[in-house]
């Protein structure tokens, strides 16, 4: 993992990367290795204003406003998710911010939802082969019970 | 680092070699109608199966000048060598995971394994396919032949070609978006013999619009050979069969013409997921599920095309119902629920269960 730096500023490392915003789901891919991203929940939220160039203390400023939530808490989870993207080289620094985007126009959740991250790499297979589709028997992928895996 | 005055030099020569050969291929052109445009592609005779699966979009010339001109070249049958550049010792930094260039106006993408390369020269709306032995080339580049140029193409043209199958009838289709081995081409063809229209078992072009258009990109199907009793009643249609390290394939338009469907309307996107249920059911699935599905093989087979096809991509998702289908093992019963999912309001309906 990568320390976020307080006062840094960021954008999305594009190229290699691509990211889209949808159904309150941020999707990153990465051209280069074939890995993709889902970001969810308050990591969501705060991506707009990540990308256009919020330091870590402003998104976490504007998520215990939006959420309500305990100050330490959010900045503590806001560090360590800057730093998971900027170690999977989502993120590349910028000297100033494009725009702030406040989160607080997003409909208020119950709760703070922490910051969902997952990573896939079951792409990854498609940089290094011709496109070639394989399937199990009967045009199905083997059943785990078979022994078999998901591709 | 790729310098671009190099690679605008290596792609300009390769383009001019192309250019130079182009008097060796035939004078008349075939002409088809791919998503509502005109391409006109000429190939020799050892080059010219490569066309087979773009039959059912063939158009006779009615004097229309075509949007795109495409040359197919056969290396030892055309006299057509490529010259030594970096981009074909594949010196240059892959720009996307497959590895491929571009300069301003041009693309080009070299496969060494298929003895292929793809280049689309969009100013002179002019495309180059060339092939080091036709006679040898993987199934795959017959099942879907010139992909990349179609979907660079694709990109000025507000559309893409998604990895996706597309089955429907007379009020529209779905699109089936997952990954290799979730259930598309199995789904298509399941839905397909029971008397839906087939647009693709892999390969779909997808336009924008108000719903989005479907477009056939080829006439292709493809099985696993262990799962060719199923199909039997194509058996004399399928090729490949004497390749056990090939897939079987078959063309829709000689399997069953009847069944083709080059272009529709997209009432739905639809993510197959086997869960080996009683009997099929299709559920609400949010955009972003169906983005994930979509997105990522969609993206990373086609180099070059990335953040434009990725952003159409999300449109999509957002633009149509998204859903989920929970298959059966049974492949009359998943067609059964498609083909009733595609009856009026049936999808709405869908998307309301809870």
């Amino acid at each position: 993992m990568t320390d976020a730096q307080p006062e840094r500023r960021y954008a999305l490392n594009q190229p290699p990367n691509v990211g889209e915003v949808i159904d309150g789901e941020v999707m990153v891919i990465n051209l280069e290795t074939g890995v993709y991203y889902s970001i969810t929940g308050a990591g969501a939220v705060a991506w707009p204003m990540l990308i256009a160039g919020a330091t870590a203390p402003e998104i976490g400023e504007s998520l215990v406003r939006h959420y309500g939530a305990d100050a330490a808490t959010v900045d503590h989870d806001v560090d360590a998710f800057i730093g998971r993207l900027a170690g999977e080289g989502i993120l590349r620094a910028r000297q100033t911010a494009a725009h702030a985007l406040d989160p607080v126009a997003e409909p208020p959740p119950t709760a703070f939802p922490g910051f969902g991250f997952e990573r896939f790499d079951d792409m990854q297979a498609l940089l290094v082969i011709d496109p070639v589709h394989e399937v199990g028997d009967f045009g199905w992928p083997p059943r785990p019970a078979d022994g078999g895996h998901d591709r | 680092m790729n310098d671009a005055a190099d690679v605008a030099s290596a792609l300009s020569l390769l383009a001019a070699a192309l250019d130079d050969a182009v008097p060796r291929l035939p004078a008349a052109p075939r002409l088809y109608r791919i998503a509502g445009a005109i391409v006109a592609m000429r190939a020799g005779n050892r080059a010219a199966p490569l066309l087979e699966a773009f039959t059912p979009l063939g158009i006779v010339d009615d004097g229309a000048a075509a949007t795109l001109d495409v040359f197919i070249f056969d290396a030892a049958t055309d006299g057509v060598e490529l010259p030594d550049t970096a981009i074909t010792r594949r010196r240059f930094k892959h720009d996307g995971g497959l590895g491929a260039v571009a300069a301003p106006g041009i693309r080009a993408f070299f496969q060494p394994q298929a003895g292929v390369l793809s280049l689309l020269d969009e100013p002179r709306r002019r495309a180059y396919c060339w092939l080091r032995c036709a006679a040898v080339l993987p199934y795959y580049e017959h099942a879907a032949p010139l992909r990349h140029i179609l979907q660079w193409w694709m990109l000025s043209r507000d559309g893409a070609l998604l990895h996706s199958a597309a089955v429907g009838g007379i009020g529209g289709s779905v699109l089936i978006a997952g990954p290799s081995g979730s259930g598309k081409s199995t789904t298509a063809l399941a839905c397909q013999a029971a008397g839906l229209g087939f647009t693709s078992d892999d390969y779909v072009l997808v336009r924008s619009g108000a719903p989005p258009t479907v477009h056939m990109a080829y006439s292709t199907a493809k099985v696993v050979r262990t799962s060719l009793g199923a199909h039997d009643g194509y058996r004399n249609h399928f090729r490949n069969l004497d390749r056990d390290d090939e897939k079987p394939m078959l063309f829709m338009h000689e399997a069953a013409p009847e069944r083709v469907l080059c272009s529709f309307p997209l009432r739905a996107l639809v993510l197959p997921v086997v869960a080996l249920r009683r009997s099929t059911r299709i559920v609400p699935a949010t955009a972003a599920e169906l983005l994930r599905a979509l997105a990522p093989s969609s993206i990373l087979l086609f180099p070059l095309a990335g953040a434009i096809a990725f952003r159409r991509m999300a449109a999509l998702c957002r633009a149509v119902p998204c859903l989920r289908a929970e298959l059966s093992e049974d492949p009359r019963d998943i067609a059964g629920a498609f083909t009733r999912l595609l009856r009026d309001g049936a999808i709405a309906a869908a998307q309301a269960v809870a």
